[in-house]
Protein backbone atom coordinates (compact mmCIF):
# COMPACT_ATOMS: atom_id res chain seq x y z
CA UNK A 1 0.00 0.00 0.00
CA UNK A 2 1.28 3.69 -0.69
CA UNK A 3 1.80 5.64 2.34
CA UNK A 4 1.90 9.44 2.53
CA UNK A 5 4.15 11.09 5.28
CA UNK A 6 1.61 13.34 7.00
CA UNK A 7 2.75 15.84 7.91
CA UNK A 8 4.81 15.92 5.16
CA UNK A 9 8.58 15.55 6.21
CA UNK A 10 11.07 17.85 4.97
CA UNK A 11 13.21 17.04 2.38
CA UNK A 12 15.93 14.88 2.82
CA UNK A 13 14.19 13.76 5.96
CA UNK A 14 13.06 10.33 6.70
CA UNK A 15 11.25 8.95 8.64
CA UNK A 16 12.16 8.33 12.38
CA UNK A 17 15.60 9.75 11.56
CA UNK A 18 15.72 13.51 11.73
CA UNK A 19 18.11 15.44 10.01
CA UNK A 20 20.07 16.18 12.87
CA UNK A 21 21.53 12.87 12.66
CA UNK A 22 20.05 11.65 16.16
CA UNK A 23 17.96 8.51 15.62
CA UNK A 24 14.93 8.50 17.69
CA UNK A 25 14.02 6.09 20.02
CA UNK A 26 10.67 3.90 20.17
CA UNK A 27 8.27 3.85 17.78
CA UNK A 28 6.45 7.45 19.32
CA UNK A 29 8.86 9.80 18.54
CA UNK A 30 8.60 8.40 14.54
CA UNK A 31 6.18 10.44 12.74
CA UNK A 32 2.95 8.31 11.48
CA UNK A 33 2.55 7.56 7.97
CA UNK A 34 -1.07 8.18 7.31
CA UNK A 35 -2.67 6.05 4.18
CA UNK A 36 -3.21 7.82 1.40
CA UNK A 37 -7.14 6.71 1.40
CA UNK A 38 -7.32 8.19 4.42
CA UNK A 39 -6.37 11.63 3.68
CA UNK A 40 -8.41 11.12 0.71
CA UNK A 41 -11.43 10.35 2.59
CA UNK A 42 -10.56 13.62 5.16
CA UNK A 43 -10.01 15.75 2.34
CA UNK A 44 -13.54 14.90 0.81
CA UNK A 45 -15.14 14.88 4.23
CA UNK A 46 -13.82 18.39 4.94
CA UNK A 47 -15.43 19.70 1.08
CA UNK A 48 -18.72 18.27 2.25
CA UNK A 49 -18.64 20.19 5.32
CA UNK A 50 -17.37 23.34 3.74
CA UNK A 51 -20.05 23.41 1.30
CA UNK A 52 -22.93 22.33 3.69
CA UNK A 53 -21.57 25.47 5.88
CA UNK A 54 -21.38 27.80 2.44
CA UNK A 55 -24.82 26.81 1.96
CA UNK A 56 -26.23 27.40 5.25
CA UNK A 57 -24.74 30.68 6.16
CA UNK A 58 -25.84 31.95 2.86
CA UNK A 59 -29.32 31.22 3.52
CA UNK A 60 -29.78 32.15 -0.07
CA UNK A 61 -33.47 31.90 -1.65
CA UNK A 62 -35.40 33.66 -4.50
CA UNK A 63 -36.41 36.60 -4.24
CA UNK A 64 -38.00 39.43 -6.43
CA UNK A 65 -38.92 43.08 -5.66
CA UNK A 66 -40.96 46.02 -7.59
CA UNK A 67 -41.30 49.56 -6.27
CA UNK A 68 -43.97 52.20 -6.87
CA UNK A 69 -41.60 55.61 -6.05
CA UNK A 70 -42.35 59.21 -5.54
CA UNK A 71 -45.99 59.18 -4.47
CA UNK A 72 -46.32 62.89 -3.51
CA UNK A 73 -48.98 64.84 -1.34
CA UNK A 74 -48.96 68.37 -1.08
CA UNK A 75 -51.20 70.37 0.84
CA UNK A 76 -52.35 73.43 -0.83
CA UNK A 77 -52.14 77.27 0.08
CA UNK A 78 -55.46 79.05 1.70
CA UNK A 79 -55.48 82.59 3.14
CA UNK A 80 -57.67 85.73 3.88
CA UNK A 81 -56.03 88.73 2.42
CA UNK A 82 -57.92 91.49 4.24
CA UNK A 83 -56.49 95.00 2.83
CA UNK A 84 -56.72 96.46 6.40
CA UNK A 85 -55.36 93.86 8.10
CA UNK A 86 -54.11 94.05 11.90
CA UNK A 87 -55.90 97.86 11.34
CA UNK A 88 -59.04 99.98 11.59
CA UNK A 89 -61.41 100.50 8.95
CA UNK A 90 -62.89 103.11 10.85
CA UNK A 91 -61.49 105.49 13.66
CA UNK A 92 -63.60 108.36 14.22
CA UNK A 93 -63.69 111.22 16.35
CA UNK A 94 -66.17 113.28 17.68
CA UNK A 95 -69.14 111.81 16.05
CA UNK A 96 -71.92 113.62 16.58
CA UNK A 97 -75.83 112.92 16.51
CA UNK A 98 -76.42 112.53 13.42
CA UNK A 99 -72.69 111.78 11.91
CA UNK A 100 -71.98 109.26 9.54
CA UNK A 101 -69.12 107.33 8.01
CA UNK A 102 -67.82 105.12 5.74
CA UNK A 103 -64.44 103.00 5.63
CA UNK A 104 -63.62 100.65 2.74
CA UNK A 105 -61.80 97.08 2.82
CA UNK A 106 -60.69 94.65 0.41
CA UNK A 107 -61.01 90.83 0.75
CA UNK A 108 -59.24 88.60 -1.31
CA UNK A 109 -59.78 84.76 -1.33
CA UNK A 110 -55.34 83.82 -1.88
CA UNK A 111 -54.32 80.53 -2.56
CA UNK A 112 -55.36 77.05 -4.31
CA UNK A 113 -58.62 76.71 -3.19
CA UNK A 114 -62.24 78.38 -3.05
CA UNK A 115 -63.56 79.36 0.31
CA UNK A 116 -66.35 80.41 2.04
CA UNK A 117 -65.89 83.86 4.14
CA UNK A 118 -67.36 85.41 7.19
CA UNK A 119 -67.49 88.30 9.48
CA UNK A 120 -67.17 87.76 13.02
CA UNK A 121 -67.56 90.52 15.69
CA UNK A 122 -64.61 89.69 18.33
CA UNK A 123 -65.74 92.02 21.04
CA UNK A 124 -66.90 95.21 21.89
CA UNK A 125 -65.54 97.66 24.33
CA UNK A 126 -67.68 100.70 25.32
CA UNK A 127 -66.54 103.12 27.76
CA UNK A 128 -68.33 103.71 29.81
CA UNK A 129 -70.06 100.37 30.00
CA UNK A 130 -73.62 101.53 30.53
CA UNK A 131 -74.33 103.99 28.66
CA UNK A 132 -72.74 102.07 26.03
CA UNK A 133 -72.13 104.10 22.67
CA UNK A 134 -72.53 100.59 21.28
CA UNK A 135 -76.23 100.64 21.73
CA UNK A 136 -76.89 104.03 20.17
CA UNK A 137 -75.04 103.63 17.24
CA UNK A 138 -75.72 102.18 13.70
CA UNK A 139 -73.59 99.64 11.71
CA UNK A 140 -74.16 98.91 7.79
CA UNK A 141 -72.47 96.45 5.69
CA UNK A 142 -72.31 96.44 2.46
CA UNK A 143 -70.81 94.29 -0.77
CA UNK A 144 -69.82 97.72 -3.06
CA UNK A 145 -67.69 95.19 -5.50
CA UNK A 146 -70.39 95.89 -7.94
CA UNK A 147 -73.93 97.87 -7.34
CA UNK A 148 -73.66 98.35 -3.37
CA UNK A 149 -75.64 95.66 -1.99
CA UNK A 150 -76.44 95.80 1.72
CA UNK A 151 -75.46 92.63 3.80
CA UNK A 152 -76.18 93.81 7.41
CA UNK A 153 -77.59 96.85 9.30
CA UNK A 154 -78.79 97.40 12.88
CA UNK A 155 -76.88 98.54 16.05
CA UNK A 156 -73.97 97.81 16.35
CA UNK A 157 -74.40 95.88 19.55
CA UNK A 158 -76.32 93.72 18.65
CA UNK A 159 -73.83 92.36 15.43
CA UNK A 160 -72.78 88.83 15.73
CA UNK A 161 -71.68 87.60 12.44
CA UNK A 162 -72.06 87.59 9.20
CA UNK A 163 -71.37 85.10 6.20
CA UNK A 164 -70.27 86.95 3.52
CA UNK A 165 -70.83 83.72 0.85
CA UNK A 166 -68.21 81.30 -1.58
CA UNK A 167 -65.34 82.79 -2.92
CA UNK A 168 -63.12 81.89 -5.96
CA UNK A 169 -59.89 81.01 -5.36
CA UNK A 170 -58.28 84.15 -6.06
CA UNK A 171 -61.50 86.49 -5.80
CA UNK A 172 -61.87 90.06 -4.27
CA UNK A 173 -64.57 91.84 -3.20
CA UNK A 174 -64.70 95.38 -1.97
CA UNK A 175 -67.07 96.02 1.59
CA UNK A 176 -68.16 99.37 2.81
CA UNK A 177 -68.74 99.50 6.52
CA UNK A 178 -70.69 102.63 7.65
CA UNK A 179 -71.62 103.46 11.52
CA UNK A 180 -74.10 106.77 11.82
CA UNK A 181 -74.89 107.68 15.19
CA UNK A 182 -78.38 108.71 14.55
CA UNK A 183 -80.07 111.44 16.03
CA UNK A 184 -82.71 109.47 18.06
CA UNK A 185 -80.18 107.67 20.10
CA UNK A 186 -78.63 110.67 21.38
CA UNK A 187 -78.29 111.68 24.67
CA UNK A 188 -76.35 113.37 26.66
CA UNK A 189 -74.88 110.90 28.85
CA UNK A 190 -73.54 109.56 25.32
CA UNK A 191 -71.36 112.71 25.37
CA UNK A 192 -67.50 111.22 25.67
CA UNK A 193 -67.76 107.46 25.26
CA UNK A 194 -65.91 105.61 23.27
CA UNK A 195 -66.66 102.06 21.71
CA UNK A 196 -63.90 99.85 20.03
CA UNK A 197 -65.42 97.02 17.92
CA UNK A 198 -62.89 94.49 16.59
CA UNK A 199 -63.80 92.66 13.43
CA UNK A 200 -62.47 89.20 12.24
CA UNK A 201 -62.39 87.80 8.78
CA UNK A 202 -61.82 84.37 7.88
CA UNK A 203 -62.27 82.04 5.76
CA UNK A 204 -62.67 77.92 5.19
CA UNK A 205 -61.06 76.29 2.03
CA UNK A 206 -63.50 74.24 0.44
CA UNK B 1 9.63 -51.30 -39.88
CA UNK B 2 8.45 -54.26 -37.95
CA UNK B 3 5.05 -54.70 -37.15
CA UNK B 4 5.56 -53.43 -33.44
CA UNK B 5 7.18 -50.22 -34.47
CA UNK B 6 4.24 -49.39 -36.33
CA UNK B 7 1.93 -50.52 -33.63
CA UNK B 8 3.65 -48.43 -31.44
CA UNK B 9 3.77 -45.91 -33.88
CA UNK B 10 0.31 -46.01 -34.28
CA UNK B 11 -1.33 -45.85 -30.55
CA UNK B 12 1.47 -42.70 -30.22
CA UNK B 13 -0.44 -41.09 -33.34
CA UNK B 14 -3.83 -42.03 -31.83
CA UNK B 15 -2.82 -40.52 -28.26
CA UNK B 16 -1.64 -37.98 -30.07
CA UNK B 17 -5.00 -37.27 -32.08
CA UNK B 18 -6.89 -37.61 -28.62
CA UNK B 19 -4.63 -35.30 -26.90
CA UNK B 20 -5.57 -32.41 -29.18
CA UNK B 21 -9.12 -33.73 -28.98
CA UNK B 22 -9.25 -33.01 -25.48
CA UNK B 23 -7.15 -30.09 -25.52
CA UNK B 24 -9.52 -28.30 -27.90
CA UNK B 25 -12.51 -29.52 -26.34
CA UNK B 26 -10.96 -28.44 -23.00
CA UNK B 27 -9.88 -24.80 -24.57
CA UNK B 28 -13.86 -24.48 -26.13
CA UNK B 29 -15.04 -25.29 -22.68
CA UNK B 30 -13.45 -22.88 -20.85
CA UNK B 31 -14.21 -20.46 -23.54
CA UNK B 32 -17.76 -20.97 -22.88
CA UNK B 33 -17.17 -21.21 -19.36
CA UNK B 34 -15.00 -18.10 -19.62
CA UNK B 35 -17.12 -15.55 -21.06
CA UNK B 36 -19.63 -16.29 -18.04
CA UNK B 37 -22.76 -15.35 -20.31
CA UNK B 38 -26.30 -15.17 -18.27
CA UNK B 39 -29.45 -14.01 -19.33
CA UNK B 40 -29.39 -10.08 -18.64
CA UNK B 41 -32.00 -7.57 -19.16
CA UNK B 42 -31.59 -3.95 -18.89
CA UNK B 43 -33.78 -0.50 -19.31
CA UNK B 44 -32.58 3.10 -18.64
CA UNK B 45 -34.25 6.79 -17.64
CA UNK B 46 -32.56 8.89 -19.65
CA UNK B 47 -33.57 13.17 -19.57
CA UNK B 48 -34.27 13.39 -16.22
CA UNK B 49 -34.32 17.09 -16.27
CA UNK B 50 -34.27 19.77 -13.08
CA UNK B 51 -35.20 23.22 -14.12
CA UNK B 52 -35.15 25.90 -11.35
CA UNK B 53 -38.37 27.60 -10.27
CA UNK B 54 -39.03 31.36 -11.64
CA UNK B 55 -40.06 33.86 -8.60
CA UNK B 56 -41.61 36.89 -10.34
CA UNK B 57 -44.12 39.21 -10.34
CA UNK B 58 -45.25 42.18 -12.07
CA UNK B 59 -46.47 45.54 -10.99
CA UNK B 60 -49.44 47.16 -12.47
CA UNK B 61 -47.44 50.49 -12.30
CA UNK B 62 -44.02 49.42 -11.42
CA UNK B 63 -41.63 52.55 -11.53
CA UNK B 64 -44.61 54.83 -11.16
CA UNK B 65 -46.33 56.14 -8.28
CA UNK B 66 -49.55 54.58 -7.11
CA UNK B 67 -51.31 57.70 -6.31
CA UNK B 68 -50.59 61.58 -5.75
CA UNK B 69 -52.65 64.05 -4.70
CA UNK B 70 -52.18 68.08 -4.61
CA UNK B 71 -53.12 70.49 -3.50
CA UNK B 72 -54.71 68.74 -0.37
CA UNK B 73 -57.02 70.48 2.37
CA UNK B 74 -57.88 69.23 5.98
CA UNK B 75 -60.70 66.38 4.55
CA UNK B 76 -59.49 65.42 1.40
CA UNK B 77 -58.90 61.98 0.10
CA UNK B 78 -56.75 60.98 -2.30
CA UNK B 79 -56.91 56.95 -3.69
CA UNK B 80 -55.39 54.60 -6.14
CA UNK B 81 -54.89 51.03 -6.95
CA UNK B 82 -52.36 48.40 -8.41
CA UNK B 83 -51.99 45.03 -9.07
CA UNK B 84 -49.55 42.65 -8.09
CA UNK B 85 -49.39 39.44 -9.96
CA UNK B 86 -47.63 36.33 -9.08
CA UNK B 87 -46.81 35.81 -12.93
CA UNK B 88 -43.95 33.27 -11.74
CA UNK B 89 -44.31 29.63 -11.26
CA UNK B 90 -43.62 29.11 -7.63
CA UNK B 91 -45.89 30.30 -5.11
CA UNK B 92 -44.34 33.71 -3.58
CA UNK B 93 -44.69 35.32 -0.20
CA UNK B 94 -45.54 38.73 -0.24
CA UNK B 95 -44.79 42.13 1.77
CA UNK B 96 -45.01 45.63 1.51
CA UNK B 97 -42.50 48.44 2.82
CA UNK B 98 -42.35 52.22 2.55
CA UNK B 99 -38.72 53.73 1.86
CA UNK B 100 -37.55 57.10 0.67
CA UNK B 101 -40.10 59.02 2.94
CA UNK B 102 -39.12 62.97 2.60
CA UNK B 103 -41.13 66.07 3.86
CA UNK B 104 -41.15 69.86 2.95
CA UNK B 105 -42.24 71.49 5.80
CA UNK B 106 -44.50 74.24 4.80
CA UNK B 107 -45.34 78.06 5.71
CA UNK B 108 -45.52 77.33 9.27
CA UNK B 109 -43.44 74.08 9.99
CA UNK B 110 -45.32 71.93 9.64
CA UNK B 111 -44.64 68.45 8.08
CA UNK B 112 -47.65 66.64 6.34
CA UNK B 113 -46.46 62.97 6.77
CA UNK B 114 -47.39 64.03 10.25
CA UNK B 115 -50.63 64.03 10.06
CA UNK B 116 -51.72 61.85 6.48
CA UNK B 117 -53.40 58.48 7.29
CA UNK B 118 -53.33 55.73 4.64
CA UNK B 119 -55.02 52.52 4.58
CA UNK B 120 -54.45 49.92 2.04
CA UNK B 121 -57.08 47.50 1.14
CA UNK B 122 -56.90 44.07 -0.64
CA UNK B 123 -59.56 44.51 -2.65
CA UNK B 124 -59.33 40.57 -4.14
CA UNK B 125 -60.25 39.65 -0.20
CA UNK B 126 -61.88 43.10 1.10
CA UNK B 127 -59.12 43.00 3.57
CA UNK B 128 -57.47 46.07 5.01
CA UNK B 129 -53.93 45.35 5.54
CA UNK B 130 -52.90 48.65 6.98
CA UNK B 131 -54.59 51.83 8.61
CA UNK B 132 -52.58 54.51 9.97
CA UNK B 133 -50.24 56.88 9.96
CA UNK B 134 -48.73 57.15 6.97
CA UNK B 135 -45.09 57.84 8.03
CA UNK B 136 -45.04 54.72 10.34
CA UNK B 137 -46.31 51.76 7.89
CA UNK B 138 -42.95 49.48 8.34
CA UNK B 139 -43.30 46.29 6.62
CA UNK B 140 -47.08 44.94 5.76
CA UNK B 141 -47.03 41.04 5.22
CA UNK B 142 -49.65 40.89 1.77
CA UNK B 143 -50.10 36.83 2.10
CA UNK B 144 -48.81 34.32 -0.16
CA UNK B 145 -49.85 33.86 -3.73
CA UNK B 146 -50.11 31.03 -5.44
CA UNK B 147 -48.58 31.19 -9.40
CA UNK B 148 -50.97 32.93 -11.57
CA UNK B 149 -52.51 34.71 -8.35
CA UNK B 150 -52.99 38.55 -8.89
CA UNK B 151 -54.22 41.36 -5.90
CA UNK B 152 -55.88 44.47 -6.64
CA UNK B 153 -55.05 46.90 -3.76
CA UNK B 154 -56.51 50.03 -3.45
CA UNK B 155 -54.81 52.98 -1.31
CA UNK B 156 -56.24 55.73 0.48
CA UNK B 157 -54.55 58.72 1.84
CA UNK B 158 -56.14 61.28 4.04
CA UNK B 159 -55.73 64.58 5.45
CA UNK B 160 -57.78 64.62 8.34
CA UNK B 161 -60.21 67.31 9.50
CA UNK B 162 -58.45 68.57 12.46
CA UNK B 163 -61.07 70.95 13.48
CA UNK B 164 -60.99 74.91 13.63
CA UNK B 165 -57.07 75.96 14.02
CA UNK B 166 -56.59 78.35 17.06
CA UNK B 167 -54.50 80.42 15.10
CA UNK B 168 -53.29 81.19 11.65
CA UNK B 169 -50.00 79.20 11.84
CA UNK B 170 -51.36 76.00 14.61
CA UNK B 171 -53.76 73.27 13.96
CA UNK B 172 -54.01 72.41 10.56
CA UNK B 173 -52.86 75.67 9.24
CA UNK B 174 -49.73 74.40 10.02
CA UNK B 175 -48.91 71.89 7.57
CA UNK B 176 -50.22 74.44 4.90
CA UNK B 177 -48.45 74.27 1.42
CA UNK B 178 -46.29 71.11 2.81
CA UNK B 179 -45.46 68.25 0.49
CA UNK B 180 -44.54 64.92 1.07
CA UNK B 181 -42.90 61.98 -0.91
CA UNK B 182 -43.00 58.17 0.13
CA UNK B 183 -41.88 55.09 -2.22
CA UNK B 184 -43.89 52.16 -1.59
CA UNK B 185 -41.87 48.88 -2.04
CA UNK B 186 -42.83 45.42 -2.85
CA UNK B 187 -40.70 42.08 -1.98
CA UNK B 188 -41.79 38.63 -3.07
CA UNK B 189 -39.53 35.71 -1.38
CA UNK B 190 -40.21 31.65 -1.66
Amino acid sequence: MKHLSWPPMPRGEKAGIPRSGVRSLGCCARPRAVPLRAVCLLACIALVLTAFGAVAVSGASFAWGSGNPANTFSSGAFTVLNSADGGYVLDIRGLRPGQAESGLLTLTCQGDFAGTMSLTNRGITDTPASPALSTALTLSIEDVTGPAQTLWSGTMSTFASLTLGQFSAGETRNYRLTVAFPQSAATPRLQGATTTMSLRFSGVAL
Amino acid sequence: MSRKQRLIRRKRRTRLILGLAVAILAIAASTVVGSGAVFTSASANPTNVFTAGNLHHTNSKDGSAILTASPMKPGDTAQGTVTIANDGDLAGTFSLATSALSDTAGTHGGNLSDVLQLQIVDQTTSTAIYSGAINTVGTIAAGTFAAGDSHTYQFTVTFPDGGTPGSATTGDNAYKSSSMSVQFDWNEVQ
